[in-house]
């Protein structure tokens, strides 16, 4: 107890064995290098550690808590630094299930991902990529495409509930 | 911001999207408004869905991870015994979190009681991060405000909470106390502050207290609270359930 209060390396090690990877893969989808998915790793668990206090699992579980640290993190960096070229998305449900894919947590979250994608219809995916995947806010979207602040937003609410719906259902059979 | 203009920026907040006055207005509202926060959490919880839809590549460097424990590791040896405190608090709130997500290290914490510990500790700091967020707003808000805050804590028994009041050249001063975990305390509960002369305002009552034993309280004063800083909640008895003195730089005080 005392070691881990302490920084104890089991207890890190433990925390970086079950999020490490899919926080690099954000890193990598989205920024593009090796280099900035390794430096995005090394903060979100630095701030992981920092914000701890303001963890509550009542508010949600530790995965969701902590893959909005790194998203967060990610979306900050892509709106900071304008004029890279990104890289071209790749979701889960674009390739084959990976054979290295054991861990289960893992492939329930995947689960829910593919859910959450099956749910949308194709502009709905469109927009929740460009606002999640690419920081994009409700007012860039409106003035991109010439269509009111209010409806980019009221699809956005639209296209989250569905998602809401689907990982309810699954929930509960 | 009230209900109606949140709920409009709620998807984009989920998306870690929102601009970020808006995210500091919906967080504060959040943290009153039971309704907005569930809406928040379901959106967030959604949005959460598509942290795991990238397709996988490669596997990172096995020797990043000796860089995130070095990192982590460095940033956890404190350098004061006040930053140990908060540091411990830290690190036993997200191996807390480690036991609830069931990811193999169980074994660190001793039983329910050590668990039940570790969420009053949670609510305290909790309590007075968001006494900073408030304060933080309204200082936002109001440049010329001067705000101090601190936490409060239980003599004996259950119990934790925050403060702070906010003194402002243009409006009336004010007094805002959220307390938790309370129990059993005999209500109504009054609320007082005090100044280092002994001279005391009582600030009003509170006659109920929500399922979990909290409440927040605010209130306004009818004079100036310049230098009173210990604040005192007592129950029906008169006995004081909680305590604490504020500050105004942002760290935490409480009462021994």
């Amino acid at each position: 107890m005392e070691g881990l209060l302490a920084g104890d390396d089991a207890a890190i090690r433990a925390l970086y064995a079950r999020f490490s990877r899919p926080v690099y893969t954000m890193g990598l989808r989205l920024l593009g290098s090796r280099e900035a998915a390794e430096e995005l790793t090394q903060d979100v668990f630095v701030t992981a550690w920092r914000k701890a206090a303001r963890f509550d699992p009542q508010r949600g579980r530790l995965s969701t808590w902590l893959m909005t640290i790194a998203h967060n993190q990610a979306i900050d960096r892509l709106r900071r630094e304008t004029g890279v070229t990104r890289p071209k998305l790749v979701l889960v449900d674009e390739v084959p299930e990976s054979a290295q894919s054991v861990d289960e947590e893992l492939l329930l979250e995947r689960d829910a991902a593919l859910r959450a994608i099956a749910s949308l219809s194709d502009a709905e995916r469109r927009l929740v990529t460009r606002t999640y995947f690419r920081g994009m806010t409700a007012r860039e979207i409106s003035e991109d495409d010439g269509i009111p602040l209010g409806t980019v937003k009221t699809r956005l609410r639209s296209a989250l509930i569905k998602v809401r719906q689907a990982n309810q259902q699954k929930e509960t059979p | 911001m009230n209900c109606t203009a949140v709920r409009e920026g709620l998807p984009e907040f989920a998306l870690g999207v929102s601009p970020a006055d808006d995210t500091s207005s919906i967080e504060l509202h959040v943290e009153t408004c039971a309704a907005c926060r569930k809406e928040a959490i379901d959106l967030q919880r959604a949005a959460a869905s598509f942290s795991y839809a990238l397709a996988p590549i490669e596997t990172p460097a096995p020797e990043l991870e000796d860089r995130v424990v070095n990192a982590v590791r460095a940033l956890a040896r404190p350098t004061s015994r006040a930053r140990a405190r908060g540091r411990r608090t830290g690190a036993a709130l997200l191996a807390a979190a480690i036991v609830v997500a069931g990811i193999g290290v169980g074994t660190v914490f001793a039983g329910r009681q050590e668990f039940l510990r570790l969420q009053a500790a949670q609510n305290a700091t909790s309590n007075y991060d968001t006494a900073n967020r408030f304060a933080d707003v309204v200082g936002g808000l109001d440049p010329t405000a001067k705000v101090r805050t601190g936490t409060l804590t239980a003599p004996k028994g259950p119990g934790s909470g925050a403060a702070f009041t906010i003194m402002s050249p243009v409006v009336e001063d004010r007094l805002v106390v959220i307390m938790s975990d309370l129990g059993d305390v005999a209500l109504p509960l009054s609320v007082s502050i005090s100044d280092a002369k002994g001279h005391r305002f009582d600030m009003g009552e509170i006659r109920h207290l929500d399922t979990a034993g909290g409440w927040t309280f605010a209130r306004l004063a009818n004079a100036s609270l310049r230098g009173f800083v210990d604040v005192a909640v007592r129950d029906a008895r008169g006995h004081v359930v909680l305590r604490g003195t504020l500050q105004s730089q942002s760290t935490p005080t409480s009462s021994p």
